[in-house]
């Protein structure tokens, strides 16, 4: 037995690593937003078939192209497989105290602007010009809204809509 | 070996493989806990081994990238204010950090006004790209390859990394900071701040900017870029195309991704996808002149317009340079104090500077004019 480990091991870790790779049938993924839609078809805007949180385990029940039918105790349906992971996202924890959902929350109720601490940190290093720019970068960034992006991907043909 | 026997010798190898690494992890940490415990304030060294050990929470990552931020902004002269550029580039961006491992953090992606060529991520969601390899990306397909590269090392948390890992910044010196004041020569306001931070920003932007990750931290971003790429239904060789791109040109470290490792090994790395297509060009719009617009177009510091001149015009001139009229629908009479020139449809004058005239036409006659963005009618 212990002549064959090295060569179970190998086994093992060519096992995990073949899983890390793809999203296959009978494997696992993660549930990786805060909220994540499972739909009744393996479509881009079919009806919702269900909801579920932040860190999920689901199984893959089935894949049909970008597709995944997954399910996790009574909620079932089709999910774009870029909306899971195949690794269990970390929720982050840090000195703040916040973990990811709660301050997510926090972030998208507003488009903030920069905190106290970086106005300072910018005055501080004589960074006026470059606080301007990225002043303007928040305020551009925060026009661009989902529905442009959703139809950007949809006249691409790219995303979930591929 | 039964099946049963297999997947029992599995689990030992893979409890082994646990064993191992978890080993490894616990090496480096006590080494990194020794290191941080040679301070001799133990109380203040509490928190700085706390941030190394517990990873540093969203509401601090999303500070330390806008101060990494702002130090890339600087160093690269500005953003380019273009709000087309800003769509097209934040449209890309945003299509891949959806799917992303990070989706809910706020993304942000912006062109640096510099001529070198180059890409840098910083904490909490930016990704920086140079005008110089922006314009490389002439399609959709390569710009996701570069940013797809990019936001690999965010979702992995390439430079955070760097920090909690207390890997000491170029100089030596570790860029994790007591939450007190630690002697740096940098000025006191800063250092301050570095310290209710607990990071050396200085640092972090060196070891971003000028150091560089490793190369197995570059090829894991390649690797990770390329998927969200090819998931969300790019081309897969778009990066490859890039670096083929930068590698043909004659880019080299010192001037591409100065901080990655060699072209040659990144692209042995990569499948051997072809280039995708460059994005057919749009072709030049008609300038109308029968519109309402006064200013169709301006060109090489020069604006061209549509005069409509008014009923009984002074005498003027234009001291800031010539202009070039052409009458458009009616005759004009250009009119001088030395006399007058008529413009039939179609025909043009050179007005010199600083010669007064006036023009005459009849109602609704139009005149094309190019002049000097200086001059006003």
């Amino acid at each position: 037995m212990k002549r064959n480990l090295p060569a179970a091991a190998l086994l093992a870790a060519l096992a995990t690593a073949s899983a890390l790779f793809a999203f296959e049938a009978g494997g696992f993924a993660f549930t990786k937003r805060i909220e994540t839609k499972l739909l009744a078809e393996p479509k881009a805007l079919a009806e919702a078939a269900g909801t579920l949180p932040f860190g999920r385990q689901v199984k893959i029940e089935e894949t049909q192209g970008a597709w995944l039918r997954v399910s996790e105790g009574d909620t079932a349906g089709w999910v774009f497989k870029g909306n899971l992971a195949l690794t269990k996202p970390a929720e982050i924890k840090g000195l703040d105290g916040l973990g990811l959902s709660a301050s997510q929350t926090s972030a998208t109720a507003a488009a903030r602007g920069l905190s106290t601490i970086v106005n300072e940190y910018a005055a501080a290093r004589s960074l006026a010009s470059a606080q301007g720019d990225l002043e303007w970068v928040i305020g551009e960034c925060a026009s661009l809204t989902t529905e442009e992006v959703d139809a950007y991907l949809q006249a691409q043909k790219k995303g979930e809509y591929q | 070996m039964s099946p049963h026997r297999l997947i029992l010798s599995l689990a030992a190898g893979l409890a082994l493989a646990a064993t191992a690494s978890a080993q490894l992890d616990f090496g480096k940490l006590s080494k990194g806990l020794d290191k941080l415990k040679q301070g001799v304030d133990t109380a203040k060294d509490a928190s700085k081994v706390a941030k190394g050990v517990t990873g540093i929470g969203p509401e601090e990552e999303r500070q330390i990238g806008d101060a990494v931020a702002l130090e890339i902004i600087a160093k690269y002269g500005g953003v380019v204010r273009d709000s087309e550029v800003m769509h097209r580039i934040n449209l890309v961006g945003q299509a891949l950090a959806r799917t992303s491992d990070r989706p809910d953090l706020e993304w942000r992606f912006a062109v640096l006004a510099s001529d070198t060529v180059n890409a840098f991520s910083a904490p909490g969601g930016y990704v920086f790209i140079t005008r110089g390899l922006y314009e490389r990306a002439d399609s959709d397909d390569v710009l996701a390859g570069i940013l797809g590269h990019e936001i690999a090392h965010i979702t992995n948390r390439h430079a955070l990394k760097i920090v909690e890992r207390n890997e000491a910044a170029a100089g030596g010196k570790s860029l994790l900071l007591k939450r007190s004041s630690e002697a740096r020569e940098i000025n006191a306001q800063v250092q301050q701040i570095n310290s209710q931070l607990g990071v050396d920003i200085g640092g972090l932007v060196k070891a971003i900017v000028e150091t560089g990750f490793d190369a197995p931290t570059e090829y894991e971003a390649d690797k990770d870029g390329r998927q969200l790429a090819v998931t969300n239904g790019f081309a897969p060789g778009g990066l490859r195309a890039v670096l083929v791109n930068l590698k043909q040109t004659g880019e080299n470290r010192k001037t591409m991704f100065s901080t990655h490792p060699p072209l040659v090994v990144r692209l042995q790395k990569l499948p051997d996808e072809p280039a995708p297509p460059p994005a057919p060009m749009p072709l030049p719009a008609k300038l109308d002149t029968t519109g309402d617009a006064e200013t169709l177009a301006r060109l090489n510091g020069q604006v061209l317009r549509v005069l409509i001149p008014a009923d009984g015009q002074a005498w003027h001139k234009h001291a800031e340079g010539e202009v070039l009229l052409q009458a458009l629908t009616a005759a004009v009479q250009v009119e001088f104090r030395e006399g007058a020139v008529v413009l039939a449809p179609g025909e043009m004058l050179v007005l010199p500077r600083n010669r007064e005239y006036r023009l005459i036409a009849p109602p609704g006659a139009r005149v094309l004019a190019l002049a000097p963005t200086a001059v006003a009618f």
